[in-house]
């Protein structure tokens, strides 16, 4: 396929992915400032959330639940949902050919509602029914790819796109909230593991492998190492670097073993032996690593190496 | 005759290329006195391809390679029966002037890139005509004169030099036999046009038999002049010979660019290195293998 068309899909994928996460992590933030109670002011919230969401240096200015109707509704915010599903719909467009109708269609719809509807009041008066809809809106596109979409590379470059973003949410989200409890006190409250575990909707799954016991070692490895769990770093990684196999075709390309790498050493550090800071460290580790590997799938197959001409042949 | 054959362009390019748009003229033609029996055409890397016939009936093979690869090959194999076809024995030189004749034959009486002429031409394929009445014996006449005055030699010229050169040069390959017969018979009146093809001789001066069944050569060209009253009479400069069994059309057009065989572009840092090789033989082909390409670095 074209590169441009490998481009804009993988793009898609961390666009809707994205928004996924965004809307959700907005969600428990809202919740998260009713019950933080006094100890922590909005504010403080507030700015961890723009943190989470890489959107720390966009001089965003924090004044109480306004960043959070900023951050849905406005349309001058490139990290807000309406922008994010607003670019997502641009590549759609622009490579319409490469996606089935129902999932052209799911952006579409999603992207004029949004557009459509007065969002500014709709963020303000009732964020958590708009988030709601964004966020199943999401996993109905995705939905739509996993059932209908043929396995060939628009499908494999729609995926690495979103497991990347996917991983890359979940380490981030996870560093700052490391950051903070390191900062607070060792033992953080059972709430502030379960907003940490709802915030990449691993709540549930947690509870199920580790019942109520809420050990940050265990809600580390969990969301960091745990296979099984789809939101994991290592998850996530090891989606990555086996669509990377199957898109180097028999190759084997750079990309291919910076994944393979990055994944091996989330999957086998021994977080216990790190200690704070050294857990810190590692949880940077992995994040500038996924930052490096989007990159790397940019630069191998979506960006020519040096300057690229129109040759012409004739031969006879 | 029943002529098999096999056509394969291998190119090499030194760093990966993509977005390569092609388009092959390698099909003999099915009709003009030849019968195709079987056509096909493999393609590595394996990508779908779209035929469609151009307007001069040629078949035309397309083809992209829109991901990044280093090596292509192209892989076109036919079958063919041919037959020797018949002579004019004359066709009225007067018959050139008629309006029926020029209405139908104007676009073989136009100047084009490769068959241009100038006043030196002009005069040279009007001393070829011997006060001749006949558009056969004229033919014949400016044939013999394009064959004494340049030589076959092989990589002689590049694709595209023009009439005027080769008559300086005084040397070329078959297309350039081709060109300047053209250009000589259309100076004076007489329509032609340039046929792209395969010729079954080993050596492409010399039409007589081969020492071996199964033989490489490249691909020819040769001449149709359209004799009045009487139609398209194919002729061979370079062999100064006529048209006959050995000869297996692939298409014609006003000159080379109408019918060439394989022509292209692609996005890339690297210039493509190529090997080309006609396999034919009067039964099976054995030969299957891919021509070597020698990149430049190599050859230092």
């Amino acid at each position: 396929m074209l590169s441009r068309h490998a481009e804009n899909l993988f793009w898609i994928g961390r666009y809707i992915e994205r928004a996924e996460d965004t809307s959700r992590l907005l969600d428990v933030t809202y919740h998260g400032v009713l019950e933080a109670g006094s100890e922590r002011s909005v504010d403080e919230v507030w700015s961890e959330a723009l943190e989470m969401l890489m959107l720390e240096d966009e001089g965003i200015e924090v004044v109480g639940h306004h960043v959070g109707e900023r951050l849905i509704a406005d349309r001058t915010e490139p990290g807000s949902l309406v922008s994010t599903v607003a670019r997502a719909r641009e590549n759609a467009l622009a490579s319409r050919e490469w996606l089935s109708s129902e999932v052209f269609e799911a952006i579409n719809s999603l992207h004029i509602s949004l557009a459509t509807t007065d969002l500014a009041h709709a963020a303000r008066d009732r964020p958590y029914e708009v988030l709601r809809n964004i966020k199943t809106s999401c996993q109905a596109i995705n939905g739509s790819v996993d059932s209908a979409m043929p396995r060939g590379e628009g499908y494999r470059f729609f995926m690495v796109g979103q497991q990347t973003e996917r991983a890359l949410i979940t380490s981030r989200v996870l560093r700052v909230w490391h950051r903070r409890l390191g900062q607070v006190a060792s033992h953080a409250a059972f709430s502030e593991w379960v907003l940490l575990l709802r915030t990449v909707s691993a709540y549930e799954a947690y509870l199920r492998v580790h019942r109520a016991s809420m050990e940050e070692s265990q809600v580390l490895s969990f969301l960091v190492q745990y296979p099984e769990f789809p939101r994991s770093v290592n998850h996530c990684l090891g989606r990555v670097e086996s669509l990377l196999v199957e898109l180097a075709a028999g190759d084997d390309t750079r990309v291919r073993r910076q994944a393979g790498l990055l994944r091996s050493t989330v999957e086998y550090t021994e977080l216990g032996s790190l200690g704070r800071g050294g857990l810190g460290d590692f949880l940077a580790t992995i994040e500038s690593g996924l930052l490096d590997l989007a990159e790397s799938v940019e630069q191998t197959y979506f960006r020519p190496t040096g300057p690229v001409y129109l040759h012409s042949y004739e031969a006879f | 005759m029943q002529i098999s054959l096999r056509y394969v362009t291998h190119f090499v390019y030194s760093t990966p290329v993509w977005e390569s748009h092609n388009s092959l003229r390698a099909c003999p033609v099915d009709g003009d006195g030849q019968r195709l029996l079987d056509y096909q055409l493999r393609i590595a890397p394996d990508v779908p391809v779209y035929t469609y016939t151009d307007s001069w009936g040629t078949r035309v093979d397309t083809f992209d390679v829109p991901q990044a690869h280093s090596e292509l090959v192209v892989t076109a194999t036919a079958s063919v029966e041919t037959t020797a076809p018949a002579l004019p024995i004359s066709g009225p030189f007067s018959g050139t002037a008629d309006i029926g004749y020029i209405e139908d034959h104007w676009l073989f009486l136009q100047p084009t890139r490769h068959t241009r002429w100038s006043e030196q031409l002009t005069s040279a394929a009007k001393e070829a005509m011997y006060a001749s009445t006949d558009v056969v014996e004229i033919a014949l006449g400016i044939q013999r004169v394009v064959g004494d005055t340049i030589e076959y030699r092989p990589g002689a010229t590049e694709i595209g030099i023009d009439p005027e050169r080769i008559w300086e040069e005084r040397a070329g390959v078959c297309q350039d036999f081709a060109h300047l017969t053209v250009g000589l018979l259309r100076s004076v009146g007489i329509a032609a046009r340039y046929v792209s093809g395969y010729f079954y001789a080993s050596d492409p001066t010399n039409a007589g038999a081969s020492e071996t069944d199964e033989i490489r050569v490249a691909t020819h060209a040769w001449v149709e002049v359209a004799v009045p009253e009487w139609g398209w009479w194919a002729i061979d400069p370079t062999n100064a010979s006529p048209v006959g069994e050995r000869h297996v059309k692939i298409g014609h057009g006003r000159d080379y660019d109408d019918v060439t065989p394989l022509r292209g572009v692609y996005y890339g840092q690297s210039d493509h290195h190529l090997a080309a090789e006609v396999t034919m033989s009067t039964t099976r082909i054995v030969n299957e293998s891919v021509p070597g390409v020698v990149l430049a670095a190599e050859q230092q």
